[in-house]
C-alpha cells in the first residue's frame, strides 16, 4: 500500500512537471490589460485561434491583392476587459508603434487582431504573428494609402491598453 | 416672336451649358491637384516615417548584440526578432509605394546589399553553437548599415527626392492654370460671338421696322404700333397726309433733293406730335399720324393747323428755296372703323377729298 502511494505521488509529481513546463512553453503572444481596475488578460496564439473567429477578405495598403484575414474583433476583447466601455485605448506592437483609437473610429471600422492570411500564419517578415486591420473594401485603391487609414494600421502587434492614460 | 426667341436664347443657353461644364471640368481638375498635393506631402512623412524607423530598429538590433557581448549573454530569439523587425522596416522603406520613390531608389541602392549580407550573417552566426563570440562580426555590418543610413537621412535633408514633388505642384498649378486661361478664352470667344449675333439680329429687325430715309417706322411697324394702341381702347385720330407739290421738286431739283425734303418734312412733323403719337412714311410722299388720346375736336384742329404750317414752310435746298403743301385725310377710330385697314381706308379717302380741293402747294384737310 506504501509503495503504491509512492508511485502514484511520483505518477502526479511527474504530470504535474510536465504540465508546468508544458505550460512554460506557451507563449503569450497578446495581453489586453484594463488600468482601471489592474486587470490582465493574456492570450497564447493557441487560446485565440480558440476564440470565435472572423474573416476579412481585403487588400491593404501593403498588399494590393485581396486577401483573406482571419482573426477577432477588437470590440471582443473590449467586451472581455471592459464591459463598461473605455475612455482611451492603445494597441502597442513589439515594436514599439502604437495608436491610439478612438471609441468614434472603432465605432465607424471594425478593427481586427488577425493572425492568419489565406489560412496560414502569419511569419514575423511577413508583419506578423499578429495585425490589426480592418476592411477596405469599397475604398479605392487609390485612396488605400492615405496616412489616416495607414496610421491605423498595426504590425507585430502586442497588447491592447484600456484606460491607461494618454501616451501622445 | 418664337423664332426670334430660339435665335437668341439657344446660344445664350449653349454657351451657359458649355461654361457649366467647364467650371465641372475646371473644379475636378482642381480637386485632383490638390489631391496630388496632399498625396506628395503624405508621401514626404512616410518617406521621413520610413528611414527614421529603419535607423530605430538598426540602433536597437545594435543595442541588443552590444548587451550580448558586454554581458556575455547571448539571446539569440531577440537578436532574430530584432532583425525582422530590422527587414520589415527596410522592406516598408524599400518597396511601399507611400515612399518617394527617388528615396527608394536610393535606399535600395545604398542599404540592399548590406541588409542581404547582414540577414545572412545573423543566420548563419545564431546557428552557431558559441554564437555570442562572433557577435563583434554582426556589429561590423551594423556599422556599414548605419552609415548607408546617414547617407539617406542627408539625402532626405537635402531634398533630393522634394525637387520631384514641387516639380509636380508647380506642373499641376500651371495646367490648371492654362486650363482656366483657355476656359475663359473659349467663354469670351462664344460671348463675343453670341453678342455679334445677337446685335445683329436686334439691328436686321430694327431696320425690318424702319424707313430708313426718313428714319420714321415703316408701314409695317406703323401696323404693329397702332393695333398696340388698338389693344389698350385707347381713342386714336388718324391722319393721312399726302404732300401737294412733291413731285414738282423730285422734277426739278431731282430726286436727292426731293429725298432731303421727305427728311426735313418728317424731322418738322416729329418735332409738331407728343411722344406718345405715331408718326411713319407708309411710301412715297405719304405719312400717317396717330394722334393718341387727342382731347377734344378743337384740339385736332390745333395740331392739324400746326402740322400743315410746319410742312409748308419754305425749305433752303443749297440756294434752291422750295415749297411743298399737304393734303391731310381725318378719320377717327369707332364702332365702324374699328380696323387699322378701315382707319388707313377711310382716312386715305378723306386725304382723296382734301387733294381735290388743292390749288398748286395749297395745304388742306377733311375730315371722313
Amino acid at each position: 500500500m506504501k509503495k503504491n502511494n509512492v508511485i502514484m505521488l511520483l505518477f502526479v509529481s511527474i504530470i504535474s512537471l510536465f504540465t508546468l513546463t508544458l505550460k512554460a512553453s506557451e507563449v503569450t503572444a497578446f495581453s489586453v490589460e484594463n488600468c482601471q481596475d489592474d486587470s490582465v488578460v493574456t492570450f497564447t496564439m493557441a487560446e485565440l485561434k480558440a476564440l470565435h473567429g472572423d474573416e476579412i477578405t481585403t487588400v491593404l495598403p501593403w498588399t494590393i491583392q485581396n486577401k483573406s484575414y482571419t482573426g477577432v474583433y477588437l470590440d471582443r476583447f473590449i467586451a472581455l476587459i471592459s464591459p463598461d466601455g473605455y475612455e482611451e485605448m492603445y494597441v502597442t506592437a513589439k515594436n514599439t508603434y502604437s495608436v491610439k483609437l478612438s471609441r468614434e473610429e472603432l465605432f465607424k471600422h471594425q478593427y481586427m487582431l488577425v493572425y492568419a492570411i489565406d489560412g496560414h500564419s502569419i511569419g514575423r517578415r511577413e508583419k506578423g504573428p499578429l495585425m490589426l486591420i480592418r476592411d477596405l473594401n469599397g475604398i479605392a485603391l487609390e485612396d488605400i494609402n492615405d496616412l489616416d487609414i495607414v496610421i491605423n494600421l498595426v504590425w507585430f502587434v502586442e497588447t491592447m491598453s484600456i484606460n491607461c492614460g494618454t501616451e501622445d | 416672336m418664337k423664332k426670334s426667341i430660339v435665335v437668341i436664347f439657344v446660344p445664350l443657353v449653349l454657351i451657359i451649358l458649355i461654361e457649366l461644364y467647364l467650371i465641372a471640368f475646371i473644379t475636378l481638375e482642381y480637386k485632383q491637384s490638390n489631391k496630388d498635393v496632399s498625396r506628395n506631402v503624405e508621401s514626404i512623412r512616410a518617406s521621413y516615417w520610413a528611414s527614421w524607423y529603419f535607423g530605430k530598429e538598426l540602433a536597437r538590433l545594435e543595442s541588443k548584440i552590444q548587451e550580448g557581448i558586454y554581458l556575455g549573454k547571448s539571446d539569440n530569439d531577440t537578436i532574430q526578432e530584432r532583425l525582422d523587425f530590422l527587414i520589415v522596416s527596410y522592406d516598408f522603406l524599400a518597396s511601399d509605394s507611400k515612399i518617394s520613390p527617388l528615396l527608394q531608389a536610393y535606399a535600395v541602392k545604398t542599404l540592399q546589399s548590406d541588409i542581404a549580407k547582414l540577414d545572412q550573417l545573423v543566420l548563419q552566426v545564431l546557428a552557431n553553437r558559441e554564437s555570442i563570440k562572433q557577435y563583434a562580426v554582426i556589429l561590423e555590418e551594423i556599422k556599414k548599415l548605419k552609415s548607408g543610413h546617414q547617407r539617406i537621412v542627408f539625402f532626405e535633408l537635402k531634398g533630393s527626392h522634394f525637387e520631384v514633388f514641387t516639380n509636380d505642384i508647380k506642373d499641376n498649378q500651371q495646367s490648371l492654370l492654362w486650363i482656366i486661361y483657355s476656359v475663359f478664352l473659349i467663354v469670351t470667344l462664344l460671348l463675343v460671338a453670341w453678342s455679334i449675333t445677337y446685335l445683329n439680329f436686334k439691328r436686321t429687325k430694327a431696320l425690318s421696322n424702319i424707313d430708313t430715309l426718313t428714319l420714321l417706322p415703316n408701314r409695317k411697324r406703323c401696323v404693329e404700333l397702332i393695333t398696340l394702341q388698338m389693344q389698350k381702347k385707347e381713342s386714336l385720330c388718324c391722319f393721312f397726309i399726302d404732300l401737294n407739290g412733291f413731285k414738282q421738286i423730285n422734277d426739278t431739283i431731282g430726286h436727292q433733293g426731293g429725298d432731303e425734303v421727305l427728311k426735313i418734312i418728317a424731322k418738322r412733323v416729329s418735332h409738331s406730335i407728343s411722344g406718345s403719337d405715331i408718326f411713319a412714311r407708309i411710301g412715297g410722299d405719304e405719312f400717317i399720324l396717330i394722334l393718341c388720346d387727342y382731347g377734344s375736336p378743337s384740339h385736332i384742329e390745333v395740331i392739324v393747323e400746326r402740322i400743315t404750317n410746319q410742312i409748308k414752310l419754305p425749305i433752303d435746298m443749297k440756294g434752291n428755296v422750295v415749297r411743298v403743301g399737304s393734303a391731310i385725310g381725318i378719320s377717327f377710330l369707332s364702332d365702324e372703323i374699328d380696323t387699322v385697314d378701315k382707319l388707313f381706308a377711310t382716312a386715305d379717302s378723306a386725304m382723296y377729298l382734301a387733294k381735290a380741293l388743292k390749288e398748286g402747294n395749297s395745304s388742306n384737310y377733311q375730315y371722313y
